[in-house]
């Protein structure tokens, strides 16, 4: 197995050991289906074997396995997008995608859950790395390659969104 | 808020399956890299064709080039022989000094017959010989052309008086 550049013992098997619950878990917080989680998680690791030596240490893996499984979400939306596009004649046969997205919803009774769960694509990433993944704004803005300013706007419309979904639930 | 989001995200974890079925994708996809490895740096046909190409255009440019700069050399070269000719056919004549200090210049040579820029020159007699004069088209310098014991002299000069023409011409031929 390749291995990381500066610490010789580290394999990228040990990586996905370490930090495959957190790729998993931002993927499913993106993307709220988790087929296409799964696709992603396998993407990002395959990315990982291909660049593996380029990785200074862990925390430069974790960093890179953060920026690379956002930029594969985004590229999911972009084809989620190109999927939807069907002649008017074929309407009758569109796929129910809602439902894929509620299969997540439905396994998840929390209502903070749900509500992060309703959050635009772009919120759900930035509330998920603030306050899972303890990142700083300054962190965020490096991995997702957004000014800090954008990450603190997006965080402050995220929580005013999620306040008055939960104020509704409640 | 943050507490309960904290709880309910590390209940998700990644399915066994899933990680098994990843970490096999990451096996083949190493045995893939490392095989490319082996074999080398596949170039694409596009890149080879471009080398290829710009390879023959140096091939074809390189001896033009030379051939072109020799060319030019040659012709630089000829040029220089056909002026040394010039120099050579039209030698410079023999400094003959007139009076005393005198530094004009008279020069007299045995031709073999008389040249036709002579031919209905102006006639004039000096002491029994009889002198065709003529002047240079280009420079104006009098020439001029006698007989004497059956032999042609031709006389160039420098001189553009006729009366100094005739007076230098006059000491040369006592």
């Amino acid at each position: 197995m390749r291995t990381i550049k500066a610490e010789a013992e580290i394999t990228a098997e040990e990586i996905i050991d370490r930090y495959g619950d957190m790729v998993y878990r931002l993927a499913v917080s993106q993307v709220r289906n988790r087929t296409d989680a799964d696709d992603i998680f396998q993407e990002v690791f395959v990315r990982l074997v291909r660049h593996v030596q380029d990785l200074q240490d862990m925390e430069h893996a974790k960093a890179w396995l953060i920026r690379v499984t956002i930029n594969c979400t985004k590229k999911h939306f972009g084809l989620y997008r190109n999927k939807n596009v069907f002649p008017i004649e074929e309407t009758e046969e569109i796929p129910k995608k809602e439902e894929d997205f509620e299969q997540v919803e439905k396994k998840i009774d929390n209502p903070v859950m749900q509500a992060v769960s309703k959050l635009p694509p772009k919120y759900r990433g930035c509330v998920h790395l603030f306050y899972f993944e303890e990142l700083s704004v300054k962190e965020i803005a490096k991995m997702t390659g957004q000014k800090e300013s954008t990450v603190k706007s997006q965080l402050h419309r995220a929580r005013e969104m999620l306040k008055e979904m939960l104020g509704d639930i409640s | 808020m943050k507490e309960q989001y904290q709880k309910e995200v590390s209940q998700i974890h990644v399915p066994k399956e899933l990680l098994e079925k990843t970490k096999q994708a990451m096996k083949e996809e190493e045995q893939t890299l490392s095989r490319k490895k082996m074999t080398g740096k596949v170039i694409p046909f596009k890149k080879i064709s471009m080398v290829v190409a710009a390879a023959i255009l140096l091939l074809v440019m390189i001896p033009t080039g030379i051939s072109f700069f020799r060319g030019m050399d040659q012709s630089e070269n000829g040029r220089q022989m056909q002026m040394q000719l010039q120099l050579e056919n039209h030698a410079e004549p023999e400094i003959v000094k007139i009076g005393q200090g005198g530094e004009k210049a008279l020069s007299v040579k045995e031709v073999d017959r008389m040249p036709e820029e002579f031919e209905g020159a102006d006639e004039t007699v000096i002491g029994d010989i009889i002198v065709r004069v003529t002047a240079d088209e280009k420079t104006g310098y009098l020439k001029a052309y006698f007989e004497r014991d059956g032999k042609a002299y031709a006389v160039t000069s420098k001189l553009t008086d006729l009366g100094e023409f005739e007076e230098a011409l006059k000491k040369e031929l006592q």
